[in-house]
């Protein structure tokens, strides 16, 4: 079974496409149909069995990125959380057993072809399909197609038409069921959403207690060190753990202040009235660290839409403080239009509860 | 057993050893300071925080608990200076027995939050307290995040026990040495 190649093209948004083709969109409607156009020529999304299987693994470069390397770090580099994606042992293809996926997205975003159906929040499929699109690759000899053409996936392009309300409650209902269970799994679930916003993120070793850091990242030249709590247990000690971890970082690590980027990741937003925005300001005015705050629920948002988190882009932004409760208007500029399409718009996900 | 009479904490300070030595005063400052430390190792906050407080007090600083209740304001207790004031994160035994990384943590918490939100007047420089029981174990890495703090942001954390304290008081009231209040104003790291 031949299998397309991505070798030299290292990022999912590197894919391939016949030259002189413009643009390659990836349409997802509700039921979890995908539709592929290129210039705007509509297609059935197919599977091709990369060699790589990028919905299958990340990349060791991506899980282990060039920074604290005596971390004793999560080794997995499964995409999946939950394991549901394997190979089939006759046609070697990737499957998805449909029983444990619950429909996070997290393939659906590595697939550089548009060839996971997702259902938000239940299943994702792989799509097979005799198209016109399998016999345009067909049309040239894989590897000569791997060498010769590029996809340049627009950036802008819109992959899902909207997310259905229910669906993302059931990956968090299902993401604290995990943990409940398994406590790291809101680092390894989170690690895996950087890693498909862009970010190589390493997090630490189950068990291991001597680091005091939750993920650390890195993004050319910016190291991000991040504190991660879905649940809401421990959102008035995370400013704490930051300062610690950046401390760490410059003092034993010799990594520049100007380069590390605190980041906090929440399941949702503490209330107003916490001390939590207060502090993140405090931090800024005296040690000039700006902490990104993000919920879990607009990474995942930013995943569906195919984003990247670009920390060089988003100076001054996701920054909150006693006056900035929200990120309402950093949303909306990287997706237009996100007040219709997300029915939780305003919510705890997007600022601090009333 | 001699035990701390509680109710009497809040009595001026001029009586503070009537208070930590019910049954009288030992001879000797080895046995005063031994029964002192037995009979708080079972303090909890509502006693350990006042007593500390009262013998910072005692030692001649303008000290005073935190606002309970106040979340803007979270520190236990501040030493208030016209220019070098003080935040003080206090352990209880019952707490923690040992200053521990989260002493530390919350210590540097407390730095940002005083000379970011300006409840009183400090300097970069002028420590952020811990008061506890009994100094970290040397394998906690209490020192060396010390430290990294102080390389970090330039904030000197200091740490010291209320043995110590007790034991610097004791010499101020009946050896008559004189005790150097900049010893806890610049202190970096563990109190000597």
């Amino acid at each position: 079974m031949k299998r397309l190649s991505l070798e030299g093209n290292n990022s999912k948004r590197r894919g391939l496409l016949a030259e002189g083709i413009k643009n390659f969109q990836i349409i997802q409607d509700l039921e979890g149909r995908s539709t592929i156009k290129v210039d705007g020529i509509p297609f059935s999304p197919t599977c091709l069995n990369c060699v790589d299987i990028p919905c299958k693994e990340f990349k060791t470069s991506e899980i282990l990125p060039d920074v604290l390397n005596g971390m004793p770090a999560n080794p997995s580099t499964k995409v999946c959380p939950v394991n549901a994606i394997s190979e089939d042992r006759i046609t070697g293809f990737p499957t998805i057993d449909p029983e444990t996926c619950f429909g996070c997205g997290l393939c659906f975003n590595r697939c550089p072809y548009g060839a996971i159906g997702l259902e938000v929040g239940k299943e994702a499929k792989i799509l097979h399909a005799d198209s016109e699109i399998v016999e345009f690759i067909k049309s040239d000899s894989i590897t000569e197609f791997s060498k010769n053409y590029e996809l340049r996936i627009n950036q802008d392009r819109t992959i899902i038409e909207n997310i259905p309300k229910g669906g993302l409650t059931n990956i968090y209902s299902e993401i604290l069921r995990i943990r409940a269970l398994n406590q790291s799994f809101e680092n390894l679930f989170t690690r895996n959403v950087l890693l498909c916003l862009n970010i190589n993120a390493k997090i630490k070793n189950i068990g291991n207690n001597d680091i005091r850091i939750d993920l650390i990242g890195k993004q050319r030249n910016n190291i991000i060190v991040a504190s991660i709590d879905l649940v809401g247990s421990d959102t008035l000690n995370i400013p704490r753990y930051l300062l610690d971890a950046i401390a760490v970082l410059h003092s034993r690590h010799n990594i520049s202040k100007k380069s590390i980027i605190p980041l906090v990741v929440v399941g949702s937003y503490p209330n107003k009235r916490s001390d939590f925005f207060e502090m993140l300001g405090d931090i800024k005015a005296v040690t000039n660290f700006e902490t990104k705050t993000f919920s879990l629920h607009f990474l995942i948002i930013l995943m569906l839409f195919n984003k990247v988190l670009n920390f060089d882009e988003i100076e001054g932004a996701f920054s909150l403080s006693k006056d900035k409760k929200d990120i309402i208007k950093e949303a909306q500029a990287i997706i237009p239009g996100l007040e219709k399409l997300d029915y939780w718009f305003g919510s705890n996900y997007y600022g601090a509860r009333k | 057993m001699k035990r701390l009479n509680i109710n009497s904490l809040n009595q001026p300070a001029s009586n503070i050893w009537d208070q930590l030595l019910a049954e009288g005063k030992p001879d000797n400052k080895a046995s005063a300071i031994q029964i002192i430390q037995r009979n708080l190792i079972t303090a909890d906050q509502r006693t350990f925080y006042p007593l500390t407080v009262k013998i910072l007090t005692s030692l001649g600083y303008n000290a005073a608990i935190g606002n309970q209740g106040d979340t803007s304001n979270r520190v236990d207790a501040f030493i208030k200076d016209a220019s070098y004031s003080i935040p003080i994160e206090i352990k209880s035994p019952t707490e923690v027995m040992n200053i521990n990384i989260k002493s530390v943590q919350q210590a540097v918490e407390n730095k940002v939050i005083l000379l970011s939100r300006q409840f009183y007047p400090t300097t970069l420089e002028t420590t952020s307290l811990v008061i506890g029981y009994l100094y970290p174990e040397d394998r906690s890495g209490v020192y060396e995040l010390i430290d990294d703090v102080r390389y970090t942001y330039g904030f000197n954390i200091g740490i010291i026990t209320l043995h110590d304290l007790i034991v610097s008081l004791w010499e101020k009231d009946f050896e008559a040495i004189v005790f150097d209040k900049s010893r806890i104003t610049n202190l970096k790291g563990k109190y000597i």
